[in-house]
C-alpha cells in the first residue's frame, strides 16, 4: 500500500486540479443551484484538506472526494433548513448550445429525484461503471442496477416514450 | 445523449477561477469562507440569518436576526405540513445546547439544544409509545445567544408538549419553528387525559388533520423506535462502513472452536463495560528450534494478535476501576461486520487473564524473539460479537441464553456481512439496560464471579 501524505500545499493544489470540474458538475447535479454547488465544492475541498487522508489509490482518492460531495450535498439542504430546492438555469448557455432534445433529456435528468438522478447522472454523463459508482456511493452494485433501471423508465415517461439507452 | 453535448455541459458547469481561488485560501488557512448565502427571489424564501453578533453587558451574545420562513411558524396547520412527527411528549431531560457552523456565524456559532423525550401519543407519523426519542431544538436554552424577535420557549423537564418535529438529513429529529414546535400542554402525564379535552389539544390535532402540505425532502428517521419499521442494526449501532475496520494481515490459523456457553465465564478475571479507544494489530517474530528441518534446525513464526485500548465505564467484576484504560490483547479473532469491535463504541467484555508470554517457553526452545506479550488480558469468548452498548440498551447474541430469556426486541441484521458473520444474521437482540442489569447479575452469581 502506498502511502501518501496530502498535507502540502502542491500536492494539494493538484489533486484539486485534476477533481475539480468532476465535483463541481456532481454538486450542481445534486444540489440545482449554482451558489449551493459553490458552497459544497469549498467544503468538499476544506474537509479533504483538513482530513489529510491516506488513499489506498487513485480510485480510492475520487470515491471519496464524490462520496464526500453527495454528503455535503445533502447536508447544505438541512443547514438552510426550510429552503426549497427550485431548478434555476444558472447555465442558460446549455440550452442555447445542446441540441434541443439533448437539452430536454439533460433537463429530465436533472428533474428525476435524488436516488435515480445521481445514478442515471454518474453513470450516463460521467460515464462512470454501475461498480464504480457502487464504490463512491456506498450503494450495493444490484441496488444501484435497479436504480439506474427505474431511473431510465421514469426518463421514458418523462421524455415521452423516448428511450434513454444510452 | 451525444457526446458533444456531454462535452458541452462538462465546458460549462464547471467551478470559476474566483471559486477555485477562494476555496484554495480557505481550505489551506483550514478555515471555511462562508460563499454568499443563496437567495431565491420571488421562488422560495430562503431562511437566511445575516448575523452581526454583539457581546452583552451579562456575557450573552445577542443575534439580531433577519430570519424569514417559508412557512407561518405561528401557524400549526402550516407547522404540521412541513414536520414529519407530530406527537405529544414529555421531556425527560434537556441535554445541553451545543453550538455549530462558528465558522460561518461569528462567535460562538449557531445554538442547538438537545432533549430526551418520551413519545405518550402520535398525531402525525408513528414513533413508538412509551419509548424516549433524542430531538434537537434550534436555539440557546441557556439564554447565551438570545436570537432577536424569536419569542422562544424552551421546555424544562417534566413539560408536556406538542411536538412538531422534522427529519433532518442525518436521521435526527429537529424543532425548527420556534416555540410553536414546542407548544406545552402541560407539565404533569397524569393529565394526558385533561390534556386531550383542551381546547389547545383539539387546535393542534384538527391542525395537523388539515395540515397545509408542504413539499420538500423527506429523509429516513434514525430511531430505532419507529413504529412500521424493522429494529436495524445499522441504525442501533450507528454502523458506518467508512470506521476504521481491522485490516489484518495474519493467516488463516486452524483451531477447534467450542460453542459459547455462559458457564464459560467461570474462567473470566473480570467483566467489564468499557470503550474501545484504539485498535491495532500487533507481530510478533519468533524464532524456535525445529527438528524437522534436521539437526540444528529452526523455524520463524510470526504470530500476530490484535490490541485493543479500553476505557473502562463499569465494572461488573474483577479488580479493575471505572475510568482505568487497560490493554487487551486476542492470539485469536474473527475479523468481520458485527464480530469485529469498533474503535470509539462501548461494549461489555468478559475478560480473561493468560500468561506473560505468547508461547510456552517450556514447550518449545526459544531462540530468539520477544515472546512477552503486551497484555495478559484477552477477550472470554473472541468468535461471537461482544456486546455492544447502544444509546437505547445492549446488542446481544442469542449465545447468552439468559440475557436474552427475558424482554427483548429482535434486531434486523442489515449490514453487509462477511461469511463468518452470516450466522448473526438472525440471532441479534436489543435489551434494555434495566433487564441487561438484573439478568447479567444472574449470570454473574450462577458463573461465581458474584
Amino acid at each position: 500500500m502506498t502511502e501518501q501524505s496530502l498535507r502540502t500545499d502542491d500536492c494539494f493544489e493538484e489533486v484539486m486540479k485534476k477533481y475539480s470540474d468532476l465535483i463541481y458538475r456532481v454538486a450542481y447535479m445534486n444540489v440545482k443551484i449554482k451558489a449551493d454547488a459553490d458552497d459544497v465544492f469549498q467544503e468538499v475541498w476544506c474537509r479533504y484538506y483538513q482530513k489529510n487522508k491516506t488513499f489506498e489509490s487513485e480510485e480510492h482518492r475520487r470515491n471519496w472526494l464524490i462520496n464526500v460531495t453527495l454528503k455535503c450535498c445533502k447536508k447544505i439542504y438541512s443547514s438552510v433548513r426550510y429552503k426549497r430546492t427550485v431548478l434555476i438555469e444558472d447555465y442558460p448557455t446549455l440550452k442555447e448550445e445542446m441540441p434541443q432534445k439533448d437539452y430536454e433529456t439533460y433537463s429530465a435528468v436533472m428533474s428525476l429525484p435524488e436516488k435515480y438522478r445521481i445514478p442515471i447522472y454518474l453513470y450516463y454523463y460521467e460515464g462512470f461503471t454501475a461498480e464504480e459508482i457502487s464504490g463512491m456511493t456506498n450503494i450495493k452494485s444490484s441496488t444501484l442496477r435497479s436504480q439506474l433501471k427505474r431511473g431510465r423508465e421514469k426518463l421514458k415517461i418523462m421524455l415521452q416514450g423516448d428511450d434513454f439507452n444510452e | 445523449m451525444n457526446e458533444k453535448s456531454i462535452d458541452i455541459i462538462k465546458n460549462t458547469v464547471k467551478p470559476d477561477s474566483e471559486l477555485i481561488e477562494r476555496t484554495l485560501t480557505a481550505a489551506t488557512a483550514k478555515k471555511k469562507i462562508h460563499l454568499k448565502p443563496v437567495l431565491v427571489a420571488g421562488i422560495a424564501a430562503c431562511l437566511v440569518i445575516l448575523i452581526c453578533a454583539a457581546a452583552l453587558p451579562d456575557g450573552s451574545v445577542h443575534i439580531p436576526s433577519n430570519a424569514c420562513w417559508v412557512i407561518d411558524i405561528n401557524n400549526y396547520s402550516e407547522v404540521a405540513g412541513f414536520a414529519d412527527y407530530v406527537f405529544i411528549g414529555r421531556v425527560e431531560e434537556e441535554k445541553g445546547t451545543k453550538y455549530e457552523r462558528a465558522d460561518i456565524f461569528d462567535f460562538p456559532g449557531m445554538p442547538y439544544t438537545n432533549y430526551t423525550v418520551t413519545v405518550l401519543e402520535n398525531i402525525k407519523g408513528s414513533l413508538v409509545l412509551n419509548k424516549s426519542v433524542d430531538i434537537e431544538k434550534d436555539g440557546d436554552a441557556t439564554g447565551k445567544v438570545i436570537i432577536a424577535g424569536s419569542d422562544d420557549y424552551f421546555p424544562k423537564e417534566g413539560d408536556i408538549c406538542a411536538f412538531f418535529a422534522s427529519v433532518q438529513e442525518d436521521g435526527t429529529l429537529m424543532l425548527q419553528a420556534h416555540k410553536t414546535s414546542n407548544t406545552k400542554l402541560s407539565e404533569s402525564v397524569n393529565e394526558l387525559t385533561e390534556i386531550k379535552e383542551s381546547e389547545l389539544y383539539k387546535e393542534i390535532v384538527s391542525a395537523c388533520e388539515n395540515e397545509t402540505p408542504f413539499e420538500r425532502d423527506r429523509f429516513t428517521p434514525l430511531s430505532v423506535y419507529t413504529d412500521g419499521r424493522e429494529l436495524l442494526y445499522s441504525n442501533l449501532v450507528k454502523f458506518n462502513y467508512d470506521e476504521k475496520s481491522i485490516n489484518t494481515t495474519s493467516a488463516v490459523r486452524v483451531a477447534d472452536i467450542a460453542a459459547f456457553s455462559e458457564s464459560m465465564l467461570k474462567e473470566c478475571s473480570a467483566v467489564i463495560e468499557g470503550k474501545i479507544l484504539s485498535i491495532r494489530e500487533k507481530e510478533y517474530t519468533i524464532v524456535t528450534e525445529h527438528d524437522k528441518f534436521g539437526e540444528g534446525g529452526t523455524l520463524t513464526e510470526k504470530i500476530n494478535t490484535l490490541v485493543y485500548e479500553v476505557e473502562i465505564n463499569k465494572v461488573y467484576c474483577g479488580d479493575f476501576t471505572e475510568k482505568e484504560i487497560i490493554t487487551v490483547e486476542d492470539m485469536l479473532f474473527i475479523c468481520g461486520t458485527v464480530n469485529s469491535m469498533r474503535e470509539g463504541h462501548s461494549y461489555v467484555i468478559p475478560l480473561c487473564k493468560g500468561s506473560e508470554e505468547i508461547m510456552n517457553p517450556d514447550e518449545v526452545a526459544i531462540i530468539s524473539g520477544d515472546i512477552k506479550r503486551e497484555s495478559v488480558y484477552s477477550v472470554l469468548y473472541p468468535f461471537h460479537p461482544q456486546i455492544e452498548r447502544v444509546n437505547e440498551g445492549y446488542v446481544v447474541v442469542d449465545e447468552w441464553d439468559t440475557l436474552v430469556s427475558g424482554e427483548k426486541e429482535k434486531i434486523t441484521v442489515d449490514v453487509d456481512l462477511s461469511e463468518s458473520d452470516e450466522s448473526y444474521r438472525d440471532s441479534m437482540y436489543l435489551v434494555s439496560k434495566e433487564v441487561f442489569a438484573e439478568k447479567l447479575e444472574e449470570v454473574l452469581v450462577s458463573a461465581g464471579l458474584k
